[in-house]
């Protein structure tokens, strides 16, 4: 027989355990869009069980019939204790939830059994087919062989049964399925009974073929979580191709070490798992979508009605005369063994506060976090070391490895998200355990890595400072922590920040106000990955000596958990969860009775936080200000502006409140600051608009959406506008828009078919057709957020078919959208704050340090979001959060968020969907008088009566072709179009 | 031009970090300012027999004097001090940790994840020695103290606890059952900076002997036999035994798998002038040198690469072992010419009853008499079980580990009943090195350390599996010796 036959034969059972796991997890995230990261202690669990009970004498085949069942029951229970309540914290807690259930299990299973290795019973009977020198046993060819038959019952399942296809319905659209009188809670119950069953069968079966120990048995699953991302975590045909390619690199990479190209790589040990990263790595950057919108998010954690704020200054200087004394006496105060554990809470905070950048703020999950840290501990120990480089050097270097290496995730992170990311990560974090950290050449490979003691001023001189001593390194711990903290402030509250937040809510929204998603994403891999460098770095320099095992993916789950408990986008949450799980050191090395039970007191904490406090520490201290404090305003929403015109003066942290009013200092040439200029009200009044609101604030009073006729305070549009007439002979308008003969496919569908259409400066063009016509995705072409199979689409001049949407949006074009897509975790004010992104010079670096361009580009950015509230009458909604307020306002605060990029061409895609006819007419007023700013605009509308009350000129869409174009009195006789919304003969007229 | 504002941020800041590092200075400088206490610090007595004490509060003979460490310098002229091994007359707090009625002992245990299955009763065969002693009256008065902490087997974790006992005061660190954090502090300095006693560990790393300079580990005293010295051990029995040709597989995750790879190519090379074919120094598995990573579900594609020779060594953790062994084409004992032979960390009852008749005639090496049918005769044998069943009914006595941690006990409880009243670390060390000691435990009758040489034990004897339709126990084989512990790996 071939030798890589006989390679690939030997990958038979492990083929079958990971379909098994593989089709397991798949299930379970097709009905719930969780990660379950529990699967493999929910495998473990039942093989103990039935370990026990064939001990007992119970018949293997009752025995297995009995754990399966317990499978399936602890499935049932995972979710309706843990997922079914954190539902709606978001997929990233639910899957943190399954972390919990992780530690429940195997530290419950230790307890009961032990951790001694047993010999599970077998399911198959013993024999063994000899294949080359080793060969596979009877229960591995029962492996494969119940992986076939698994994933044919399923396959039957899903597609044949009621319940299976109502199932799927229900983990398609829990909304739709609960219409047509499926439980969606039940489906998804049923969907992890069927899942827990699953893993239980694996588990069983796995252990009865190799042995049975809480930990390692749990592991095993994870390269079905490779094989299941392979797949596409959705698809069971693919979680089955998956496991084929997962097991059968476990059999074949090995096979190539005698080759000589290839084995030079393959050779080393944990090269299957290196190959397995890079081929999912690969697969998954290459078919990923490009963007997505607030719908398609999966990551990050709801924290409720906790919405971000930004930080107050006066709040934060009371901290800070609180926090400064305290850390300075610390270590003289402080018993040795708790100044041991401040270091470790360092450590943890740092690391949280890693996590909290990159998941809680950016959204993008890692559960590689403690490969970071550990790469840049050895990395480290590299330096310091090799080339004798000490602290702070090491630092920046070891802060720059792992921040290169969070990068190639960044990378990935470009077309996968949510939970994909997740799985990426993971397996990134695998490879590093299996391949990097055992490496000789990093340093560890001997099992460990050290360095001498680190100091800064030489030995014996003046001055020197000896890290050894736990007080100096405290000192320098804290001083590091507070820069971190200093510096990640300053970022969130500025223009960085806020674009790591409108990645998180919408790509799509991000990138038409001209946020670069790339950029901005790797930004935050980059940055999470360096401050994860910087606590592995001050790990190393604490430790001295370091081991691999303190950097596995386990630890990860752990950092994830830590930061969850914190409340995963709170910074000092993230501080109070560093200290709280150091604090369980303390508390282990203090109380000898609580020797035994470590693993299930870090398991119930979680718990505990997870399904009381979903929002941590951050959401507790919230609650607790709410309970206690006397101040009725904290109470209240700040009055818009206040905290701004705060920043206005200054970054404002350290600082009294401002006085004097803010000066413009933008540079831009657009059409606002030509309109605006340094003062409101300085612009001739050209064009009359209506105005039917009555000046008053608040909340619509007869409109149900809040845009009633009463409701929001009236358009105050009339100084501003500045634009004379059109010019009758639109020929002779300048084109600011150009899209010719475009057309966009979707595999075998066309859905834009040779389509045309312009803009001219200064009009309202409608784009109008009955539903499937093609309007979103010619305006999604338009807009570079899909590519046109062919031709041209050309913006003020500029060709851009090529260009990236944010790009698009530079040369001045924005976006409203049918789905609203504002960020839902900002205030109206900071929505649109994101909007200044294009006029804010400041940079990254500048952000963190709250530099004087970042200062003075955030007092200008405040002063443009003001005027634009002042203009649409929405300055009592400045300081709500979107959550919650009326439809009509919010379709006005994305309108709002467009005119504050100072865009000279808006596109309105479907703004009176979800509005009653009042406000119908008010927003056509509002789209008039935006028109008279000098705007152009593009408007997508169904509603016939308001697209042609205010378009110059219209476009008619059919089957992704265009049915006809010209002035709306002409576009509403055409016959054509007519027909295609009516369904009525040509030859009738219909007055619209 | 910046800002005021701005400005005054950075002020802030500058003040901030102004006054952490004024705080920092301060650290600096105020331990310059104490003044060094006056520390109590007994003569050692001279090295005696060999004797297999009796766990109970008797002195051993000779001499007790005091030194002012001011004065002396660590070996400074002793003083006479006039005390004698009775409660009230003892000295009292002669040392760091050390009261009239106490010796303040800690150290870290494995009672929680995956360590657990094979260190978990360490802890109990320690208690055993220490209930004996304190049920005795304790030594010179002064009973044992020990805390335990659970680290769970986690290096950071373990680390920061030792480091913690080491500054809060405790006299010596007995037996360390958990290794992780024990090497991280071996190997940061910290132990050898606080010249805090480490007795008995049985963590078998070379670190805990020797120095990377090849120095005595001068404040460890380990009973083991370094698992250097097992992979030599093993290596040179089988040439003896006639195997010409050699192979090995190890764990490539754990520093014990390395280091007794290292040592036993080079041993194969001292042997028959070559490496063990697929030798390679980024321990890979390739031909007869097969480095395997831990926690697999299968090791069939290794398996299909390994090739055995005359003689395997197997250096693997016992779940590594079990699911090596069940793979279909893992050689067996008696499929390997001159059999399998594999280290200490495999002498559990656990992975005999686990690996069943795939490992029957595999020979364990271990440096302890174990309890098995033809020891138990051995009335200190005999004891040590007794021992440990009152204290865990439970407990593994076969496990090698549990019998070590009875033996690292001993041994602290000999060398301080030799300190006598006196006690210090400084006359804890000088006995410890001057000491032959014979718990009756281990295979090589007497154990004895120096200033320069901290390799007390080489000694070790093969154990050979048997499984007669179950496990069935072990027998008792050939006994060897390393005369060159000191090579290291080398």
């Amino acid at each position: 027989m071939p030798a890589i036959l006989t390679y690939a034969l030997l990958s038979i059972p492990l083929i079958g355990a990971y379909a098994i796991f593989a089709l397991g997890i798949s299930v379970i995230y097709r009905a719930s869009r969780v990660l379950n990261l529990a699967h493999g202690a929910m495998a473990m669990l039942p093989a103990y069980l039935v370990y026990s009970l064939v001990a007992a004498g119970v018949p293997m085949i009752v025995a297995l019939v009995l754990g399966v069942a317990a499978g399936a029951g602890l499935g049932v229970a995972v979710e309706r204790v843990f997922v079914r309540r954190l539902r709606a914290q978001g997929p990233t807690a639910q899957t943190v939830g399954t972390v919990a259930v992780t530690g429940l299990l195997i530290a419950f299973t230790a307890k009961i059994w032990g951790t001694t290795p047993r010999i599970a019973p077998r399911v198959f009977p013993e024999g063994v087919v000899n294949i080359g020198q080793s060969g596979i046993r009877y229960g591995d060819i029962g492996l494969f062989f119940t992986g076939a038959i698994v994933a044919a019952t399923l396959f039957t399942f899903f597609k044949r049964t009621q319940i299976g296809l109502a199932m799927r319905g229900a983990a398609q659209n829990r909304r739709a399925a609960s219409l047509m009188g499926i439980d969606p809670d039940l489906a998804a119950a049923g969907a992890w009974a069927l899942g827990g069953g699953l893993a239980a069968l694996g588990g069983i079966m796995l252990a009865a073929v190799t042995n049975l120990d809480p930990y390692n048995l749990s592991l095993q699953v994870l390269p079905a979580f490779v094989a299941a991302l392979i797949g596409g975590l959705e698809s069971l045909p693919g979680a089955l191709s998956g496991s084929a390619i997962a097991g059968l690199s476990f059999g074949l990479v090995p096979y190539f070490a005698g080759t000589p190209l290839i084995g030079s790589i393959v050779r080393f040990s944990g090269s299957p798992q290196l190959a397995l990263t890079i081929l999912s790595l690969v697969a998954m950057a290459t078919r990923g979508r490009r963007l997505t919108g607030a719908q398609g998010s999966e990551a990050g954690l709801n924290t409720g009605d906790r919405p971000y704020r930004q930080t107050d200054p006066e709040k934060l200087q009371r901290a800070l005369k609180i926090a400064v004394p305290v850390l300075v006496v610390w270590p003289w105060i402080m018993p040795y063994s708790v100044l041991g554990n401040s270091l470790d809470a360092v450590v943890y905070a740092l690391i949280a506060m890693s996590l909290v950048v990159l998941t809680g703020w950016v959204g993008q999950i890692s559960l590689a976090q403690a490969s970071f840290v550990g790469i840049a501990a050895l990395t480290t120990g590299l330096v310091a070391r090799g080339l004798d480089i000490g602290f702070p050097a090491n630092m920046i270097i070891a802060a720059a490895a792992s921040s290169g290496a969070a990068m190639i995730l960044g990378v990935v992170a470009l077309r996968v998200r949510g939970l994909y990311l997740a799985v990426a990560t993971l397996i990134f974090a695998w490879m590093c355990d299996s391949f990097l950290f055992r490496s000789p050449w990093m340093g560890a490979g001997g099992g460990s890595s050290t360095i001498s003691d680190q100091r800064i001023g030489a030995r014996g001189g003046a001055p020197t400072f000896d890290f050894t001593s736990r007080r100096t390194l405290f000192y320098v711990m804290a001083a590091v922590g507070v820069l971190v903290l200093f510096a990640l402030s300053n970022l969130r509250d500025t223009k960085t920040g806020r674009a790591f937040f409108a990645v998180r809510g919408s790509e799509m929204a991000a990138a038409s106000l001209g946020i670069d998603v790339v950029r901005t994403k790797l930004i935050a891999f980059a940055l999470s990955g360096a401050i994860a460098g910087i606590a592995g770095n001050l790990l190393m320099i604490n430790q001295r000596t370091v081991v691999p095992e303190g950097f596995l993916f386990t630890w990860s789950l752990q950092f994830l958990s830590i930061a969850v408990v914190g409340g995963l986008g709170s910074l000092g949450g993230a501080i109070g969860a560093g200290v709280l799980f150091a604090g369980l050191n303390e508390l282990f090395f203090r109380v000898a009775a609580l020797a035994g039970w470590l693993e299930v007191v870090s398991a119930l904490l979680l718990s505990l936080v997870l399904l009381t406090y979903p929002g941590g520490i951050a959401a507790l201290g919230d609650a607790f200000r709410r309970r206690f404090s006397t101040d009725e305003s904290s109470h209240e929403p700040r009055a818009p502006g206040r905290l701004h015109a705060a920043w206005g003066q200054a970054r404002a942290r350290f600082m009294p409140r401002p006085t004097e009013p803010v000066a413009i200092a933008s540079s831009s040439d657009d059409w606002f600051t030509q309109v605006f200029g340094a003062e409101e009200g300085a612009h001739d009044e050209v064009i009359p608009v209506e105005v039917n609101g009555n000046g008053a604030s608040g909340q619509s009073v007869n409109g149900a959406n809040g845009l009633g006729t009463n409701g929001a305070r009236g358009l105050d549009l009339r100084s501003h506008a500045i634009v004379g007439a059109l010019d009758p002979d639109r020929a002779r308008r300048t084109v600011v828009l150009d899209a010719e003969a475009v057309t966009v496919q979707f595999g075998g569908l066309r859905a834009v078919d040779n389509a045309s259409l312009s803009v001219r400066e200064g009009e309202i063009v409608g784009l109008i057709g009955p539903n499937g016509a093609g309007k979103t995705t010619m305006f999604n072409a338009i807009l570079g957020l899909n590519d046109p199979a062919s031709g041209r689409i050309t913006m003020f001049g500029q060709d851009v078919t090529a260009l990236p949407p944010h790009l698009r949006a530079r040369l001045g074009v924005a976006r409203t959208f049918q789905v609203l897509q504002l960020f839902s975790e900002l205030t109206v004010f900071d929505n649109l704050l994101v909007a200044t992104h294009l006029h804010n010079p400041s940079h990254v670096i500048s952000n963190l340090a709250a530099g004087p361009v970042t200062l003075h580009a955030e007092a200008a950015a405040r002063d443009r979001v003001r005027r634009v509230l002042a203009l649409l009458g929405l300055e009592s909604y400045g300081d709500s959060s979107v959550r919650g307020l009326p439809f009509g306002v919010l379709r006005m605060v994305e309108l709002a968020r467009a005119l504050v990029t100072g865009a000279r061409l808006i596109m309105l895609d479907e703004p009176a969907s979800g509005l009653n006819e009042a406000e119908t007419d008010r927003l056509a007023e509002v789209v008039t008088g935006v028109r008279g700013l000098g705007v152009s605009v593009l408007l997508i509308e169904h509603d016939v009566r308001m697209v042609t009350s205010v378009s110059d000129y219209m476009y008619v869409l059919a089957q992704g072709r265009l049915l006809t174009h010209g002035v709306p009195g002409d576009v509403q006789r055409h016959p054509e179009v007519i027909a295609a919304y009516l369904g009525e003969p040509v030859s009738e007229t219909v007055d619209a | 031009m910046a800002s005021p504002s701005s400005s005054s941020s950075k002020l802030v800041a500058v003040f901030l970090a102004g006054t952490l590092f004024g705080a920092f200075s301060a650290v600096q400088v105020a331990p310059r300012l104490t003044t060094a206490q006056p520390t109590i610090v007994a003569q050692g007595t001279s090295p005696g027999p060999t004797v297999t004490t009796p766990l109970d509060g008797a002195p051993v003979e000779g001499p007790t004097t005091v030194t002012d460490p001011s004065r002396t310098k660590d070996k400074g002229t002793p003083v006479r001090s006039g005390l004698e091994c009775a409660k009230g007359r003892n000295g009292g707090a002669t040392d760091i940790g050390v009261t009239a009625d106490k010796i303040m002992l800690a150290t870290t245990v494995v009672q929680s994840g995956i360590g657990a299955a094979f260190l978990g009763d360490v802890k109990y065969a320690m208690e055993a020695v220490k209930n004996k002693v304190n049920r005795a009256g304790g030594i010179c008065g002064r009973h044992l103290d020990i805390k335990y902490v659970d680290d769970g087997w986690d290096a950071q974790r373990g680390a920061s606890y030792l480091r913690n006992f080491i500054k809060e005061g405790v006299f010596a660190i007995p037996v360390a059952p958990s290794s992780e954090g024990l090497r991280v502090v071996v190997d940061s300095g910290d132990i050898e900076k606080a010249g805090i006693p480490v007795v008995g560990t049985d963590g078998m790393l070379l670190d805990q002997y020797q120095r990377p300079n090849g120095a005595a580990q001068s404040w460890v005293w380990s009973v083991a036999v370094a698992t250097a010295s097992t992979a030599r051990i093993m290596a040179r029995d089988a040439h003896k035994r006639g195997a010409r040709t050699f192979s090995i597989v190890f764990d490539k995750n754990y520093k014990f798998g390395v280091e007794a790879a290292a040592a036993y190519n080079a041993e194969v090379k001292r042997l028959t002038g070559k490496n063990v074919q697929g030798y390679n120094k980024e321990n890979n598995c390739s031909a007869s040198y097969c480095g395997v990573l831990a926690g697999q579900s299968s090791y069939s594609s290794e398996i299909q690469q390994f090739q055995h020779a005359d003689f395997e060594a197997m250096f693997l953790e016992p779940t590594t072992a079990l699911t090596w062994m069940a793979t279909p084409g893992a050689p067996t004992p008696k499929t390997v010419t001159y059999g399998i032979g594999a280290a200490q960390p495999l002498f559990t009852r656990a992975f005999g009853n686990g690996c069943q008749k795939a490992c029957d005639q595999m020979a364990v090496w271990t440096s302890y008499k174990p309890p098995i049918e033809e020891l138990l005769n051995d009335p200190i044998v005999s004891t040590y079980v007794q021992d440990l069943e009152k204290t865990k009914p439970d407990a593994d006595e076969a496990n090698a580990f549990a019998e070590g941690g009875y033996v690292g006990m001993m041994l602290l409880v000999d060398a301080l009943k030799r300190v006598g009243p006196g006690l210090t670390r400084a006359a804890l060390r000088r006995e410890l090195d001057a000491l032959k000691f014979g718990s009756g435990l281990t295979i090589q009758d007497q154990l004895a350390w120096s200033p320069t040489d901290h390799f007390a034990n080489a000694t070790m004897q093969a154990f050979t599996m048997e499984y007669k339709g179950t496990f069935s126990g072990w027998r008792p084989a050939q006994v060897v010796t390393d005369p060159t512990p000191q090579r290291g790996v080398s």
